[in-house]
């Protein structure tokens, strides 16, 4: 049933803009199309190609089940790969940090918040040797700040509102 | 005039370093298993923020180049393509490097990989100009119908599924309707949030897509580096080392051949290197006389399959300069980059801006010499990036992405887009959609919505205005004969075929 899950997920996201439009897309008659016509031309075509793909995959199962035993049911070696636990914990730990940096970077400046981010993210990766995780990261921050705020001009706070 | 203006663009400190950067770069990343050229060039849009036009191409045409050379590399040595141009190379690259010859198919590489890059770049010289007089014929239909045709045919290359191609193309294109809308100043899908006024910008998608995405993937992987270490007998011996000198002349017909077919197919759009050196590769393999070398380390392949993939670099750049369409993601970007710099690629560009259109073209041209030098200059230096633990390599490709997203416009909600953006370009191919077809309708979105705009004014709000234009119906039959044929090929696979063909 898992390849029945993407293509009800474009259709029930089709279907939801569809219906959100009215409220998020106000009619205004802009010159040769209004303000909502590409919206509801896309979210239609989010719900139609979501809707057909769902008509295609229970036609295929259906023929492939008349040809073929059920346990060949089996569709794209992705859908049928699982992500470990251990993986969602380490994608939730990038994803995490990345949000702590957006988050905290006014308040604790780039040479806090990319600090933790390279700690965290090269014990994710498997590095366990503190003399070389503290050489690695302070090479990173240091020269990162340097090429965007020094040489790009980059407004990247190197100490953050809390130490002010 | 042109060519003053040329060679001030070209020939300055900031251009030149930016072309050494730009290849050395794609060398390294196109080197790395995984990490290809869309994702090299995506990591170096945001350093082209504070330079000007021409160093900006420059670096980030030098990154796509040598990426795509750079893909060869572990290819040859650990059978593992650095990119997914470098597939065809795998079969016969990894099977000389088994004989000991890895160093002689690193050299065949570098000299059919810089032959396929020459070719293509005298052909965006002769072809840009032509295209873009053709070009200026074209009016709003037919840059409509050539931005759908260009995003339907890669939603049909790109994807398993004809249908989920196209929802990832129509959810690429709803994108960028998020905002205040130009026109008639409605705002749309703000959810009233001031940061969503000003709409979602692409270069965070462009970095979540592609670079951040592709740290969750490598997150999850269980290997201590990007390649597989488990074959690494391939280092280069004191076997035979170099192509014999009259390499061109032994292989001058495979050699053209197999550029002219990648410089032919990198025109269209959605075709891409890597189809463009399959193609190319059984063509040699059905015209030699010695067919059944090919897997085995069979020179010809390794020609055939470099010089069409690197064939495609140039030409690529055609419909992308001259119509503003751009064929494959990596185009998407540097489509990215023009607007970036406020040149919107188009036969506008090419008649009002000549100067700057030769010196990308001429500029292509140069970083084709540069890649030959660094291909031999440092080419056991590349050999080694391919075994740079991840655990020293994501850091810093995370930092540039976050830090890169940031300095757009110094502004963290960018950064959550990339964040989101890349969970996105993570969990979509894993169900079949492919990533492509999304860039290429957040980077096209805009222009497909004033171009079609811009038709119902001309037209007085007609819709057939697209069937009397001639140019503008050719485009819409080759379209819909494009759509019929996708699904008729889709009826007609038998089920169990596609269950083989998926797996």
């Amino acid at each position: 049933m898992k390849q029945y899950v993407a293509p009800s997920l474009t259709l029930v996201i089709g279907i939801g803009i569809l219906l959100v439009i009215p409220q998020e897309v106000p009619a205004a008659e802009g010159e040769g199309i209004g303000s909502r016509t590409l919206p509801y031309i896309l979210s239609g075509v989010l719900a139609g190609a979501g809707l057909l793909e769902l008509i295609r995959i229970a036609y295929n199962h259906y023929r492939i089940a008349s040809v073929t035993r059920q346990s060949e049911l089996t569709t794209d070696a992705a859908l049928t790969e699982k992500i470990s636990l251990r993986d969602w914990g380490a994608q939730g730990v990038i994803i995490g940090i990345t949000l702590f940096w957006a988050y905290s970077l006014e308040h604790l400046g780039h040479f806090v918040v990319s600090t933790l981010l390279s700690v965290l993210v090269t014990l994710t990766f498997g590095l366990r040797r503190p003399v070389v995780m503290v050489f690695y990261t302070t090479v990173l921050i240091v020269v990162t700040y340097y090429l965007f705020a020094v040489i790009l001009a980059v407004r990247l706070p190197g100490i953050g509102g809390v130490f002010n | 005039m042109i060519v003053a203006e040329v060679i001030e663009n070209l020939f300055n400190i900031a251009t030149i370093l930016a072309l050494l950067f730009g290849v050395f770069a794609g060398l390294v990343i196109g080197a790395l298993p995984g990490l290809g050229a869309t994702m090299g060039v995506a990591l170096l849009l945001p350093f082209t923020f504070s330079m000007d036009i021409t160093s900006a191409m420059v670096l980030l045409i030098g990154c796509y180049c040598g990426a795509v050379y750079g893909g060869s590399v572990t290819a040859i040595l650990i059978g593992s393509p650095g990119t997914a141009a470098s597939a065809a190379t795998v079969a016969d690259g990894y099977a000389m490097s088994k004989k000991g010859l890895s160093a002689l198919a690193l050299d065949i590489s570098l000299k059919s990989s810089i032959f396929g890059a020459t070719v293509s770049g005298v052909g965006l010289l002769i072809g840009a100009p032509l295209m873009g007089r053709l070009a200026l014929e074209f009016s709003s239909p037919e840059f409509v119908l050539l931005a759908l045709g260009g995003l339907i045919v890669v939603a049909g290359v790109e994807a398993s599924s004809f249908l989920r191609g196209l929802a990832a193309a129509a959810f690429g294109v709803l994108i960028t309707t998020v905002g205040v809308d130009a026109i008639s100043g409605a705002q749309r899908f703000t959810f009233g949030s001031v940061n969503l006024m000003s709409g979602i910008d692409f270069v965070p998608v462009i970095i979540g897509l592609f670079a951040f995405a592709e740290i969750l993937r490598q997150v999850s992987t269980r290997s201590e580096v990007i390649a597989s270490t488990e074959e690494t007998s391939s280092q280069p011996t004191k076997k035979r080392r170099k192509a014999s000198p009259g390499f061109i002349k032994k292989h001058w017909i495979n050699l053209l051949r197999s550029s002219g077919i990648g410089y032919l197919l990198g025109v269209i759009p959605g075709i891409g290197p890597t189809v463009s050196s399959y193609l190319a590769y059984s063509r040699t393999r059905a015209k030699s006389k010695t067919p059944e070398e090919f897997g085995a380390g069979s020179e010809e392949g390794i020609v055939a399959a470099e010089s069409a993939n690197n064939g495609t670099t140039g030409s690529t750049l055609i419909p992308l300069m001259t119509m503003g369409i751009p064929g494959d993601s990596v185009t998407a970007v540097l489509l990215g980059a023009f607007l970036v710099q406020g040149f919107t690629p188009g036969p506008t560009l090419v008649a009002d801006s000549p100067g700057i259109v030769y010196s990308v073209i001429i500029g292509f041209l140069l970083v084709t010499a540069v890649l030959f030098a660094m291909g031999k200059g440092f080419l056991p230096l590349f050999a080694k990036v391919v075994f740079v633990p991840k655990k020293y390599l994501m850091p810093v490709v995370l930092l540039l992405c976050i830090i890169g997203t940031y300095a757009l416009n110094n502004s963290v909600f960018d950064v959550l887009v990339m964040a989101v953006f890349g969970i996105l370009g993570y969990f979509l191919p894993r169900h079949g959609f492919p990533i492509t077809p999304v860039l290429i309708g957040v980077v096209l979105g805009g222009m497909i919505e004033d171009e079609f705009r811009r038709t119902l004014i001309m037209s007085g709000g007609s819709l057939d205005i697209f069937m009397l234009r001639p140019i503008s119906l050719i485009l819409l039959i080759a379209i819909l004969a494009f759509v019929l044929w996708k699904m008729w090929s889709a009826a007609r696979t038998k089920p169990r075929q596609r269950l083989l063909n998926r797996s």
